[in-house]
């Protein structure tokens, strides 16, 4: 091995490990040591699978394998022991959202990061997936001039039926506020945020909904909104609308932009060089950048693009970071994103 | 004796359940949902429904605890790799946990005929309880992944173990679609390999053969395939279905070798330009394929030498009782 080789050690083997031990195969100078869940076949599975060390114990695979980073990737309740179990064991760590159940959580988190002088993040993966990358272009060229509104809109059917409402198993987010909502809520927030400029979040109002009538969905719809500076932010999470989706939708002073993660797409409203026929330059070019999106979707679909796309370009930034490359996300996104979650959460059986 | 029964309301489980009661045990049968129990076991003193899930022993373990024997047929049919994986690995390892605890060793593990290897066999041949197991089980479909784990699990138990691998099983309201692979449009189907033989075993006989080994110590330490005699090929079992009017539809078939044929064009086509990346239907994938439709033949000799077992309900009879069930 190496020298300059990073050890990476996983805990938690279930369905995101998946997109984490892909990415981590595809990169280089990285070298997975260990694996760990409380399930023997679930850690046996994946170190055979991978070719690594299973472990079921996290503090004994920490102990055994010493790893530079450590991703924890475990149901939420779990992130902050075993966060503060990799720090203090000396790696960097990357946890899965929501990385905390508060901002002062986070706080005190990453407090502990500073002390043993490491890295920690909350994976936002959406932020490097194709079309918000693509959106972050079009508003750094002016295209739509400045934002001044970002709606973020998820519809999921989590509650047809799953975890978020089985009867017989408690939901992995069960003890968070939010509910199902709240297993979602990171990706809103940052999104949101992440559109809207570094200005404080100011006029949070949530109106917080449970239309499934499930009660172990605890919430199950949102409608969320806040203020940064001039700028308006729309949250939206709902799981009985369809078709399933995860819709971003940008509007700036001289247009606006809206496009899709699950079923990528562009859809751009601006002036045009004849400014009277703009609305019908907008629609003819948009049509056809619809169909070659409905192709292109096909294509993803047989060759697997899936909206986990971002995953490895977070990672290949996080690992970065440590050689002393930015961090993917800084540490204000990630305040301001839990801080923004603590206010939405706050308006429960507030106004209504 | 008690014998506690998981995923005992599903399709095989619940006449699972008959068969044991016939045999005079009583049973502790494990459902998620006991609104969807059948109605019969309400009147029934010797049948305890216990509601739970396997991934949370608290619920069902205090009655795991009086049981003598368990019949394990839950598994998760539907779903991703990991959806099903958490429900039949670690239900499974759950239940293996629990049987330590309670000190019960009996155990009768419904396995499928999804763990062979179908690659290697030769077109014809006979596949039975020697023949190897996938040693490729990526190439393979969720279910057979994830039921190949769950066997090594039960394997590696330090108890009393019968493995039984199911065939095909239908039942007088279940006949498979009359095996047909997949619908073009309307009434219009694929059939592939229509030339194959069906590994068909009818629920009752298959729940027959289940409660048998429950009651056969000679049966600890075997596996034991379950296939019916006088099995049909897909084209016959088509042709019995339409003839007793229970089925209207019409198929195209393709013998075996040529959509083995087009399944490793496509696979050299996916691995040569996609790097192999292409996720096409599991019909047009060479392993997929093959597990589902390559002609081989079946025997339930060995289950018949170990359980005295025969089957008892023949197709002909079944399709004749739905066809008669279907005028009324």
């Amino acid at each position: 091995m190496a020298a300059d080789t990073v050890r990476a050690a996983l805990i938690g083997c279930g369905a995101i490990a998946t997109q984490h031990l892909q990415a981590l195969r595809a990169m280089p100078g990285v070298d997975l040591v260990g694996v760990c869940d409380l399930s023997p076949a679930a850690a046996t599975y994946t170190a055979e699978r991978y070719g690594t060390a299973a472990f079921t114990d996290a503090a004994g695979m920490l102990a055994a394998v010493r790893p530079d980073v450590v991703h924890v990737l475990t149901p939420p309740r779990s992130h902050r022991p075993l966060v503060e179990m990799a720090l203090q064991a000396g790696a960097h760590v990357l946890c899965e959202k929501p990385i905390a159940s508060s901002a002062e959580e986070l706080q005190g988190m990453l407090a502990l990061a500073d002390q043993h002088g490491r890295q920690l993040t909350e994976h936002h993966n959406y932020l490097f997936n194709d079309p918000v990358l693509q959106a972050d272009a079009l508003i750094a060229q002016g295209r739509i001039g400045e934002v001044v509104e970002a709606d973020i809109t998820f519809i999921l059917g989590v509650t047809e039926g799953g975890r978020f409402v089985d009867e017989n198993v408690p939901s992995p987010v069960a003890h968070l506020a939010g509910g199902a909502v709240h297993d979602f809520l990171t990706h809103l927030s940052y999104l949101a945020l992440h559109f809207l400029g570094a200005g404080e979040v100011a006029a949070v109002d949530a109106r917080w909904r449970n239309l499934s009538g499930k009660p172990q969905a605890l919430f199950d719809d949102l409608i969320g909104s806040f203020e940064v500076g001039n700028a308006l932010g729309v949250v939206r999470f709902s799981a009985q609308a369809r078709p399933e989706c995860a819709s971003i939708r940008v509007r700036g002073t001289k247009g606006t932009l809206e496009t899709d993660l699950y079923q990528p797409f562009l859809r751009l409203e601006v002036p045009r060089s004849r400014a009277q026929l703009s609305s019908v330059v907008n629609q003819v070019v948009n049509g056809v950048g619809l169909a070659a999106a409905g192709g292109r979707g096909l294509r993803n679909k047989v060759l697997q693009h899936t909206p986990y796309h971002g995953v490895p370009r977070f990672l290949a930034a996080f690992y970065a970071s440590l050689q002393g490359g930015p961090p993917p996300v800084t540490r204000d996104q990630l305040l301001r994103t839990t801080g923004l979650i603590d206010a939405l959460v706050a308006q429960q059986g507030g106004a209504s | 004796m008690n014998v506690f029964v998981t995923g005992a309301n599903g399709f095989l489980g619940s006449a699972v359940v008959r068969a044991l009661r016939a045999r005079g045990h009583n049973v502790l049968a494990l459902v998620r949902t006991p609104a969807s129990a059948p109605q019969e076991w309400a009147a029934d003193a010797g049948i305890t429904v216990v509601r739970g899930d396997l991934r949370a022993p608290a619920a069902w373990a205090p009655a795991l605890a009086s049981a003598q024997a368990v019949v394990h047929l839950a598994a998760a049919k539907s779903g991703d790799f990991h959806e099903q994986f958490a429900l039949t690995v670690g239900g499974t390892e759950q239940l293996l946990t629990a049987m330590h605890t309670a000190g019960v060793e009996r155990l009768v593990h419904i396995s499928t005929f999804s763990v062979y290897d179908y690659t290697t066999p030769a077109n014809g041949s006979v596949l039975d309880e020697t023949s190897p197991l996938e040693g490729h089980p990526t190439d393979r479909d969720e279910y057979a992944q994830v039921k190949l784990v769950q066997e090594r699990l039960v394997r590696a138990f330090d108890g009393d173990v019968t493995i039984i691998r199911p065939g095909l099983i239908y039942g007088p309201d279940d006949f498979w679609n009359a095996g047909r692979a997949m619908r073009l449009a309307g009434r219009c189907w694929l059939a592939i390999a229509p030339e194959g033989v069906m590994k068909l075993t009818h629920v009752d006989n298959c729940a027959e053969a289940i409660a048998l080994a429950v009651d056969t110590p000679a049966s600890i330490g075997t596996t034991l395939n379950i296939v019916d005699d006088d099995l049909p090929t897909q084209r016959e079992y088509e042709r019995m279905l339409r003839d007793a009017g229970l089925d209207h539809d019409r198929s195209i078939p393709v013998p075996f070798p040529v959509a083995a044929f087009g399944a490793g064009l496509l696979h050299r086509i996916n691995a040569r330009w996609f790097g192999g990346r292409a996720k096409l239907p599991g019909i047009a994938v060479p392993a997929k394929q093959a597990a589902r439709f390559k002609p081989l033949r079946y025997t339930h000799a060995e289950a018949t030498r170990v359980l005295g077992w025969r089957p008892r309900r023949t197709l002909t009879e079944t399709v004749a009782q739905a066809a008669a069930a279907s005028r009324r």
